[in-house]
This record gives C-alpha cells, structure tokens and sequence, in this order.
C-alpha cells in the first residue's frame, strides 16, 4: 500500500517535470532562437536545415546594429514607453479609483466603463488613418508627443480596467478609517490607496510598458524619422531585396533587455500583483 | 467632550429602510451601546454619526451643531472598526500618528500624544511593528490607540471586540471600561453581544429593523423589558416564553397553559388595566425559575415537570425541562444531578415574571 503511494507519487512528479520542461521549452525555445541567431556567423541564420547551435559565436550584428543612428532609435523607444508608461499607469490608476470610489448611479458607471471598454475593442488598423489625419493636423506627426498621446489612449482602457479591481480589492474599512481620520480623496488616494495597491500598479506599469515598446503599427505610420522606435528600424532590415537575419535578431535580443530590467526591478511586486485579492493579509 | 442627538433621522438604501426615525439623545460623557441582530440598523447609525453615510431624512447634533454637512474629519471623531482598519503599510506609530498629521500637527506634538496613548495602552514596545506583526488582542489596542491619540469629542467603536476568542474578549471588555472610565469621553459603542452591552454601558439602546425598540439603563432594560424582542434579546439563556390564558378571580389574575395552571397570581402592582384580553404571553427569566427533585412537589406552588437535559457549566447550571410539552430552561447555581426523563418540579418567582401582548409584543403592566 505504502510502496504504491509511493510509486504513484514519484510517477506523478516526473509527469510534473516532463510538463513543466515541455512549457518550458515551449516558451523559451523563439528567446533562445533569437539569441542564438544574433550570434550566427554570416549566412548561417538562413541555412536549411538550420543549425540550432552555432557553429561559432560572432559579434558581427551587434557591431553592426550598434551604430549611432539606431542609438538614437534607441533612446526614442526608451522615451516615448517610459513616457506613456508613466502617463497611462498615474492616469489610469487616478481614472480607476475616482470610477471605483465616486458616487455615480449604477447604469451611468456600466455606460462609462462599456464606453472605456470599447476602444480597446477596434483593431488599431481601423482608427490608424483618423490618427494619423488628427496628429498630422495638430502639427505633431514625426514627433514623441503624437506615439506618447496614441499609446497613452490605448493603454488607459487596460489600465482602467485593470486597476479598478485592485481598488474594488481593498477593504473598505482602511478606506473609512483615512476618511475618519480626515483625508481628503486625494490624500485617500496618495497617502492610503496607492502604497497598498503598488502590487498592481507594478503589473499595469509592465503591461504599458511592453506595450509602448513593442508597438509597431502606429510608430511606422505617425513617424518618419525623428520619433521613429526600434520595432520599425527593425522592420528595415527586411526588404524585397534581402532579409537580414543577424542584424534583425541582434535588434531584437536588444530589445528584450529595458523589458526585462523593467520586469526584474517590478518583480517582486509582479508576483504579489498577481495574486492579490487570492489571498487576504 | 460632546453631547449627540439624532432627530428624526431615516436612512434608505433605495426601497430599504435601514434606520426609521431615530430620535436619540446621547448627553456629554456617556457610554451608550447600540445593540441588535444584524441589519437592525446598528451600524447605519453609527456610520451616520461617524459622516460615512447621509441621513436621508432628520438631522443630526454633535455639540449643539448640526453636523449633516460637516465631513467626517472635521466632525471631531474618531472610530474604531470591527477590522481594526489599521493601515498595513504603516508601522504602529505612524498609524496611530497618521490623524494628527493630516491634521498638520507638529511632529513633536504627534510623538508626545502618540507616546502617551501607547503607554496608557501598554503598547509602547510594538510603535516600530507592522500591523501584520501583530496578533488580534495587540491590533485592537492599536486601533484603540489611533482613536485616542486623536483626543477626540466623541469615541465610536464600531463591534471592536467580536475578531477576538472568547477569552480575550472578556479581558478587552473590561480594559475597554476601565479605559473609558478613566478618559471619559462620550461613546458610542455598537455590537450585536448582548454581554458587552450589559456590561460596558451607562444606557443601552435596543434596535431592530431600524427601529429603536427601548432606551435604558442596562438592568432596567433587562428587569422591565419594553416588549418580547427585547426580553428575549437581552440575557443569556434568553428568557423563557409561554403562551398563556388569563384567569380572573375577583381581583387576581391567574394563568392557565394547555394541561397546566401555574400556581400564582399576578403581583398586585402590575397595571391589571392593560390586561385588557384574555391572552397573554408569560416571560420568565432562567434564573427566577428554581427546579427540584419530584418529591419536593407538593406545597402547592410548584409545577410538575420533566428534565430533558442538564448542563453543568461549573458555576451555573442551565436545566432544560418540558412542562406538559413546553420547553423552559433554568438556570441554578446549587447542585443539581438528573438525568433525561426523570420527574421533577419548578417553582416560579412570581415577583419576577413579565407579561407581553400576544398581538402586539408589548409589556403589559
């Protein structure tokens, strides 16, 4: 009986492992691709069958992406998501708890928050050319405020969302108790409510953030040149005449590193964020 | 130090009447306790008082000023909740600090009061602590601590002791009175624990449905109980209920329960004019109800009677017996050994025994 239990036990953490390598490799597999790529020599990233390790490790794309210009592109993409990032995480968060903690009838805050909804429910590709048409208008195409405005508007929905039940989370009790001890909203909000919902202002941050640094679609059409981010320089490096492999994956792995300085630095507020409101205490 | 009155206040949450007219005057200094079951209106009156909710309709005095537009941090209050409410990311000493701040106090001040509170509390070795280093008992001081640090005119504690065990409970009531005693300001205390109320308070206000069913002192309350629900609330065991037919034999009354006549009459000094029908419902506290062994019946006041079971809790025994199919339970303090079924007789102090309306639930007397 006890042998059994036992037997049953061990096969039912080996089927664990198996599992959990399997997702694994599943998840880490494109990351390593990229890297490996980045370091391939030459025309070797294009062979078929490809090599999964590379013969030897060159530097060549980095060096080659490493110029001064892409270092500009850089420092663009770094702006303009920190920027939106900020913007949309204290908006939202401001938006979320003024929608979670203000006395409106209950069918005018299910309108606002379906209204807030909404725009996140268009493909972005259905509002491009309105955005594109207004920020050329307001004289802004080509520059950080026309993406910083376009992601703050997409991100807020999420963020809205996202943060009013963090805020719907907490107990209302703390929230009486700053109200008797004569806070005002605002001092509510600041001194009370953000320190203790900081697990998920770390989690929307991140999510703004990905977001901001990764969009492609409305940073190819609202800049040409001097607001330009790094997922459009990317896109350079494929053209009808050739597809640069090696410098497109060195770009890439590039990219991954601000995300995940970013997410290292907010983890440990992350894994809280995640699991808030599971557990209380 | 403040005097409170609420004046005809109603509070509705949509077609819900929660609090229905409330007229209650609180003088300066006094320990009142709101008491009821649940959702019986308790703690909307407390919220209204403490400026977390409106009233829909009355007006309501902190001081002699009418404080329905006055927000809740300048209402001179300071609360404590059923959850402690304590603020998680602030050790002990900013939370029980943190009032005086908002309020812009210097810091140096702050340190004093806070540092007096602590001592009076016994708390002064937890101020660098987290809440979450704490356990229930060392919380609740804590969240005892911020109100009085506060020095406010009116204390409210909001059921204040029902997360504590049994035992800890017993000991923060009776730190809770010597405390108040020796700050004596006025407060308003709310708790469903009949035991807290009777014990704590100067005046008790007995609420159900949102409607207040009496006001008094505590043992007024239990000794003339303004009708059933207050009877039965107060007390534990609750007293005993029996429908009952009135007997009049020229100027006595008697009482008569199917299969049983109860060997007394009523007491001269009950208001006879009330007893306008023929019914009436006989309350009976456990303790005005001795019991004893079979062969004590006989002298003419006792009733025959079956046990059905007998607690012994050490200094009390509560002994459940059927009297011809009712069940009334007794309490007594002196020995007593029987087992399920076996015969037995209970006398009933007549001085002691309460008559209710079988219509309306009122006292008659």
């Amino acid at each position: 009986m006890t042998t059994n239990y036992r037997l049953q036990k061990q096969i039912s953490t080996v089927l664990l492992y198996i599992v959990i390598a399997v997702v694994l490799v599943i998840i880490a597999f494109p990351v390593y691709w990229l890297i490996s790529t980045s370091l391939k020599p030459g025309i070797e990233s294009a062979t078929n069958p490809p090599t999964y390790i590379p013969s030897r490790l060159v530097f060549e794309n980095y060096v080659a992406v490493l110029k001064s210009e892409n270092i500009k592109f850089l420092r663009n993409s770094l702006i303009v998501a920190l920027a939106s990032t900020v913007l949309t995480t204290v908006m939202g968060a401001m938006a979320a708890y003024a929608l979670s903690k203000t006395y409106i009838a209950f069918w005018i805050r299910r309108g606002l928050m379906l209204w807030i909804l909404v725009t996140r429910i268009f493909p972005p590709i259905t509002t491009a050319i309105p955005y594109y048409v207004i920020i050329k208008n307001l004289g802004l195409a080509d520059t950080y405020a026309a993406l910083i405005i376009t992601y703050v508007s997409y991100g807020l929905p999420f963020v809205i969302w996202l943060m009013l039940g963090f805020f719907q989370d907490l107990p209302p009790d703390i929230e009486k108790a700053a109200i008797v001890d004569g806070c005002s909203m605002w001092q509510r909000f600041r001194q009370v409510v953000l320190p203790l919902t900081l697990p998920g202002l770390a989690v929307t941050a991140i999510f703004a953030f990905i977001y901001s640094w990764n969009e492609f679609l409305y940073a190819s059409i609202l800049t040409s040149f001097t607001a330009k981010t790094l997922p459009v320089v990317i896109s350079t490096f494929i053209s009808d005449q050739y597809l640069r492999w090696g410098e497109m994956s060195a770009m890439g792995s590039m990219m991954i590193i601000p995300v995940m300085i970013f997410a290292l630095a907010t983890q440990k507020y992350l894994v809280r964020g995640l699991t808030f409101g599971a557990v209380k205490g | 130090m403040a005097d409170i009155r609420f004046e005809n206040v109603t509070k509705r949450f949509g077609p819900v009447v929660a609090l229905k007219d409330l007229n209650l005057q609180i003088p300066d200094g006094e320990f009142v306790t709101l008491v009821g079951p649940s959702g019986c209106g308790k703690s909307t009156t407390l919220n209204i008082l403490a400026g977390l909710e409106d009233a829909s309709e009355g007006l309501v005095y902190i001081d002699g000023k009418v404080v329905n537009d006055v927000p809740s941090g300048k209402r001179d209050i300071a609360m404590v909740f059923q959850s402690y409410a304590l603020y998680p990311h602030m050790n002990v000493r900013d939370n029980m600090g943190f009032g005086l701040k908002v309020r812009g106090m210097k810091k140096d001040e702050i340190d004093r009061r806070v540092g007096e509170a602590a001592q009076v509390l016994g708390i002064e070795v937890l101020l660098n602590r987290r809440p979450r280093e704490l356990s229930g008992g060392q919380r609740q001081r804590v969240a005892l601590g911020r109100a009085i640090t506060r020095d406010p005119k009116v204390f409210l504690l909001d059921e204040p002791l029902s997360n504590l065990d049994a035992k800890l409970r017993t000991q923060m009531r009776a730190d809770l009175k010597l405390l108040f005693n020796r700050l004596g300001g006025t407060v308003v205390y709310v708790t469903h624990d009949q035991a807290e109320a009777m014990t704590l308070s100067d005046r008790v206000v007995v609420m159900k449905d949102g409607v207040v069913q009496q006001v008094g002192a505590p043992l007024k309350l239990y000794d003339q109980p303004a009708n059933i629900f207050v009877a039965g609330f107060l007390g534990s065991p609750t007293m005993n209920f029996v429908n009952c037919e009135l007997e009049r034999q020229g100027d006595q009354v008697g009482l008569r329960t199917e299969g049983v006549r109860w060997p007394f009459t009523l007491p001269p000094n009950m208001n006879q004019d009330t007893l306008t029908g023929n019914r009436a419902v006989l309350g009976v506290r456990p303790e005005d109800i001795t019991v004893a062994p079979a062969g004590q019946l006989g002298d003419g006041s006792s009733v025959p009677c079956a046990v059905e079971v007998v607690e012994h809790m050490g200094s009390v025994n509560i002994i459940y017996v059927s009297v011809a199919g009712t069940r009334l339970i007794a309490t007594m303090e002196t020995a007593f050994e029987a087992r399920t079924g076996d015969a037995a007789c209970i006398t009933i102090n007549p001085d002691k025994v309460h008559l209710f309306s079988p219509d309306t639930g009122k006292r008659l007397d």
